[in-house]
C-alpha cells in the first residue's frame, strides 16, 4: 500500500515533468506560490521553478487559448481550470482549436497541450462547482480524456499525459479523491491489477475475490466513484458477491476487450458514473458491449449515475442525488436476483 | 442538557483544531458566551455556547475535532455527570451517507440465492455463524439432510472402552501443544482438525487430518465422527468465546484437554473446554469456567476463582482466592497477590507483579527497559 495521497502524487509528477523537460510550463488562476492553486496540486511549483509557472485573470477561454498557442510553437503546457464545471467557457478552445488543427493542417502543427482540472461533488459545493461534465467532452476526435481514480498513480497518468503524448488531454481529477490515499495492489479482500494497452494509460481492474472463483458480475466505472466502488465492493464480499470492476482512465477511447471477455464470463454489466444519466459514458460501454457480446449471448445491462437535476449544495440532499455506495450494492444485488 | 457540536465554518473543512477552552468546567454560561476557540484552514473562530447551563468540555486542547463531533455540553447543575458514550456522535457516523448501519445478516446473499435455487429453506442448512455459499453446497450434496452415521467397526460397537474422541478447533501453533497432550492421554484421541483457512484442508500436524471449516462441525457431530470438542487457538480471545458459544448453542460437547503432568488438587471445580499445557497447577478449592488455555507451567492457587475465555502465557503464578473475570489475557510469567480481583476484559502484560485490584477491561503494562550492548575487547 502507497501512502502518497492523490494530490502530493500529482505535485510529484509536476516536479519530474518540470525537472525532465524544459519545455512544461503551467498557467492558471491562483497557481502561485504560496498559495498553490484551489486543491494545492501546484503547490510549491512556482517557487522551484521560477518563470515557468504564471497567474492569469478568470478567463478560461484565455487560459486554454494561450496554451493551444504555446503547444503549437513547440512548449509543452499544462494549465489548470480551477472548477470543472468552467472547463466549458473553453470547449470552443479544446473542440474547435485544441483538437482540430493537427487535423485541419495536415500534421504540421501538433497541440501537446494538458487542461488539468477537477471535477465531482460529494463535498455540498453547490450546482456549479461540483459537476462532472467530462461527458460533454467525450467523443470529440483529437481530444484526449483521462480521468484518475485511487487505484492507480494519477501522477504517472500525468507524466504520460504531459511528456508522452502529441495531442491535447483533458485531465480530470476529482475534488473527492484528492486527499485519498493511493491504493495500488489491493488487500486483504480486495485485489488490485493494472491492465495496459501500451497507451501508457491502464485501465485498472479491481476484483473482491480471490483467484479461481467465478465472477457474478462486471461493472464498469470511472474517476472519483473509485471511491463509492471501494466500499460497495467490500459490502458485496461480505454477502459473497464477486464482481470484476475496470476502471478505465482513457475515457476517450475504451479498452473494451477484456470488459467484454468479463461480461461474457458474468452476464451481467453495471456501467456507473458520478455524472448524470444518459447520453454518458455509462450508455456508450453499454452500447459497446450490447455490440460485441450481444449476438453471442444474452447479457444483462444496467445503469447507475447521479439523479438528472441541478446539484442542491445542502450535503444531505447532494448524498441523495449523487451515486453512493449503497446504490451501487442495491444495483449489484438487484442485477444478481434478476 | 445541551450539546456543543464543531460547526462547519467553511465548505473546505472536515476538521478543525480545537485551541483551546475560554471557560472552566462547571463554569456557568449564558447563550452566546464564548467558551472556547477553534481554527479552520481559514482563520480562529469564537466558539459560543449554544444555550445556558454549566459547561463541561468533551475534546481537549490540541485535538483534532470533526465538523458535527460533540465537543463540549451544557448541563443543568454544576455537577452533572455527562454520558459521553451516550451522546457522542462518532466522526465515523457523520461522513458518507449509504453505510448506514447493516443489519447482522445470518446469511449471505449468495447463500441465500443458492438455497433458492435448489428450493431449500436456508434455516435448515447448518452452519457456524453466518450460512455461506460453502455450506449451502455441503448440505446440498449431503442430499439435503444429515448424512447417514458412520463409524469404527470395532469401537463403534463398544463405545463405553473407547478414547473420547476430540475434534480439535484451529490448525496453528495451539494445535500442536494440544495434540502434543493428547499424543500422551490414554483416555483421549484426536480424530481431527477443523480450520478455516481452506489452503490446508487435507493435510495432516503430526499426522491428525485438518478435515474441514469451522462450519462442518455441527455435519460431522451428527455424522458421529468426533465425540468432544476443543479450542486450540489462542490468538483471537474474542473469536475464542464467539466460536465456544456457537457450538455450545448447537449443542456441541466440550471437553477438557489436560496434560498428564499437571496436578489437580482436592475440590477443584472445572468447567469444559479448558486446554492446560504441561507443568501446570490448579490449587484446592479451585474454581475453573470453561474454555481457558493455560500454558506451561501457570498455577492458579487454592481457593482461585477463573472465569471462561482467558489465555494465559507460560510462568503465570497466582497466590490465594485471587479472583479472575472472563475474557482475560495474560501475558508470560505473571505474579498476583493473594486476593486480587480482576475484572472481565483484562489485558495483563508479561511480567507484571499485581498488588491490587484490576477493574475490568483494563491494561496492565510493565515499563522494564531492557539494555543491551555489544560485549567489549576484555570480554566484559
Amino acid at each position: 500500500m502507497s501512502t502518497a495521497t492523490i494530490v502530493s502524487d500529482l505535485n510529484r509528477a509536476l516536479r519530474e515533468c518540470f525537472l525532465a523537460d524544459g519545455r512544461v510550463v503551467l498557467w492558471g488562476e491562483d497557481v502561485l506560490s504560496p498559495y498553490g492553486g484551489a486543491f494545492k496540486v501546484t503547490a510549491g511549483i512556482s517557487a522551484d521553478f521560477p518563470g515557468r509557472v504564471f497567474t492569469t485573470p478568470i478567463s478560461e477561454a484565455a487560459i486554454v487559448g494561450m496554451g493551444v498557442g504555446a503547444a503549437m510553437r513547440g512548449l509543452r503546457p499544462v494549465v489548470e481550470i480551477m472548477f470543472g464545471d468552467f472547463l466549458l467557457l473553453a470547449a470552443d478552445q479544446l473542440v474547435n482549436h485544441a483538437a482540430k488543427f493537427a487535423g485541419m493542417y495536415n500534421g504540421a502543427v501538433k497541440v501537446p497541450l494538458v487542461v488539468r482540472t477537477p471535477m465531482g461533488g460529494y463535498r455540498g459545493y453547490g450546482p456549479t462547482h461540483s459537476q462532472s461534465l467530462e461527458k460533454h467532452l467525450l467523443g470529440v476526435p483529437g481530444l484526449r480524456v483521462v480521468a484518475v481514480n485511487h487505484f492507480t498513480s494519477p501522477g504517472a497518468l500525468l507524466k504520460t499525459a504531459i511528456l508522452g503524448g502529441d495531442g491535447p488531454v483533458v485531465f480530470i481529477e476529482n475534488k473527492a479523491l484528492y486527499s485519498q490515499s493511493v491504493q495500488l495492489g489491493g488487500d486483504g479482500v480486495l485485489e488490485v491489477t493494472e491492465l495496459d494497452d501500451e497507451s501508457g494509460y491502464p485501465m485498472v481492474r479491481v476484483v473482491n475475490f480471490s483467484k479461481g472463483v467465478k465472477a457474478d458480475l462486471t461493472a464498469v466505472s470511472y474517476g472519483g466513484l473509485s471511491l463509492q466502488w471501494e466500499q460497495a465492493l467490500r459490502d458485496l464480499a461480505a454477502d459473497e458477491i464477486r464482481v470484476e470492476l475496470f476502471l478505465p482512465t482513457l475515457l476517450s477511447d475504451l479498452l473494451l476487450a477484456p470488459i467484454a471477455e468479463s461480461v461474457s464470463r458474468t452476464g451481467r454489466l453495471l456501467a456507473s458514473e458520478e455524472g448524470t444519466r444518459g447520453f454518458s459514458f455509462g450508455s456508450e460501454v453499454v452500447a459497446r458491449i450490447a455490440e460485441t457480446v450481444g449476438t453471442k449471448q444474452r447479457a444483462k445491462f444496467r445503469q447507475v449515475g447521479a439523479a438528472r437535476v441541478v446539484i442542491p449544495s445542502d450535503k444531505s440532499l447532494e448524498r441523495e442525488m449523487l451515486p453512493s455506495s449503497h446504490a451501487l450494492v442495491t444495483a449489484a444485488l438487484e442485477m444478481i436476483e434478476l | 442538557m445541551i450539546k456543543g457540536l464543531t460547526p462547519q465554518l467553511g465548505v473546505n473543512d472536515d476538521t478543525a483544531l480545537l485551541v483551546n477552552w475560554t471557560v472552566k468546567p462547571g463554569d456557568r454560561v449564558a447563550k452566546g458566551d464564548v467558551v472556547g476557540q477553534i481554527e479552520t484552514t481559514k482563520a480562529v473562530y469564537d466558539i459560543e455556547a449554544e444555550g445556558a447551563g454549566f459547561f463541561a468540555p468533551l475534546a481537549e486542547p490540541g485535538a483534532r475535532v470533526a465538523v458535527g463531533q460533540v465537543i463540549y455540553a451544557l448541563t443543568d447543575s454544576a455537577d452533572a455527570k455527562v454520558d459521553v458514550a451516550a451522546i457522542a456522535v462518532p466522526a465515523a457516523g457523520l461522513a458518507m451517507a449509504g453505510a448506514d448501519a447493516k443489519q447482522v445478516a445470518r446469511w449471505t446473499k449468495k447463500a441465500e440465492l443458492l438455497a433458492k435455487e435448489h428450493g431449500i429453506d436456508i434455516a435448515q442448512v447448518p452452519a457456524i455463524g453466518v450460512v455461506r455459499e460453502a455450506d449451502v453446497l455441503m448440505f446440498v450434496k449431503s442430499g439435503g439432510r444429515p448424512a447417514p452415521a458412520g463409524g469404527d467397526l470395532v469401537d463403534g460397537a463398544y463405545p463405553a472402552n473407547r478414547p473420547n474422541r476430540i475434534m480439535v478447533i484451529g490448525g496453528g501453533r495451539g494445535a500442536v501443544q494440544v495434540l502434543d497432550i493428547l499424543r500422551r492421554c490414554r483416555h483421549q484421541s484426536a480424530v481431527g482438525l477443523l480450520d478455516d483457512d481452506r489452503t490446508n484442508h487435507g493435510r495432516t500436524i503430526m499426522g491428525v487430518p485438518i478435515v474441514g471449516t469451522l462450519s462442518e462441525a455441527a455435519i460431522r457431530a451428527e455424522k458421529k465422527e468426533f465425540d468432544s470438542l476443543v479450542i486450540a487457538f489462542t490468538n483471537d480471545l474474542a473469536a475464542r468465546r464467539r466460536v465456544f458459544e456457537e457450538m455450545k448453542e448447537r449443542g456441541l460437547p466440550f471437553t477438557n484437554v489436560i496434560d498428564p503432568s499437571v496436578q489437580v488438587h482436592a475440590n477443584v471445580r472445572l468447567g469444559e473446554g479448558n486446554v492446560i499445557i504441561a507443568n501446570g497447577r490448579l490449587g484446592a478449592c479451585a474454581s475453573v469456567g470453561d474454555n481457558n488455555f493455560l500454558s506451561a507451567y501457570v498455577n492458579i492457587e487454592h481457593h482461585n476463582t477463573l472465569g471462561s475465555h482467558c489465555t494465559f502465557g507460560p510462568g503465570v503464578m497466582t497466590s490465594s482466592r485471587v479472583d479472575i473475570g472472563d475474557g482475560c489475557r495474560f501475558g508470560t510469567g505473571v505474579f498476583i497477590e493473594p486476593g486480587v480481583r480482576i475484572g472481565a476484559g483484562c489485558i495483563i502484560a508479561s511480567g507484571a507483579i499485581l498488588a491490587s485490584n484490576v477493574p475490568e477491561k483494563h491494561v496492565v503494562k510493565v515499563h522494564c527497559e531492557m539494555h543491551m550492548r555489544p560485549i567489549d575487547a576484555a570480554g566484559r
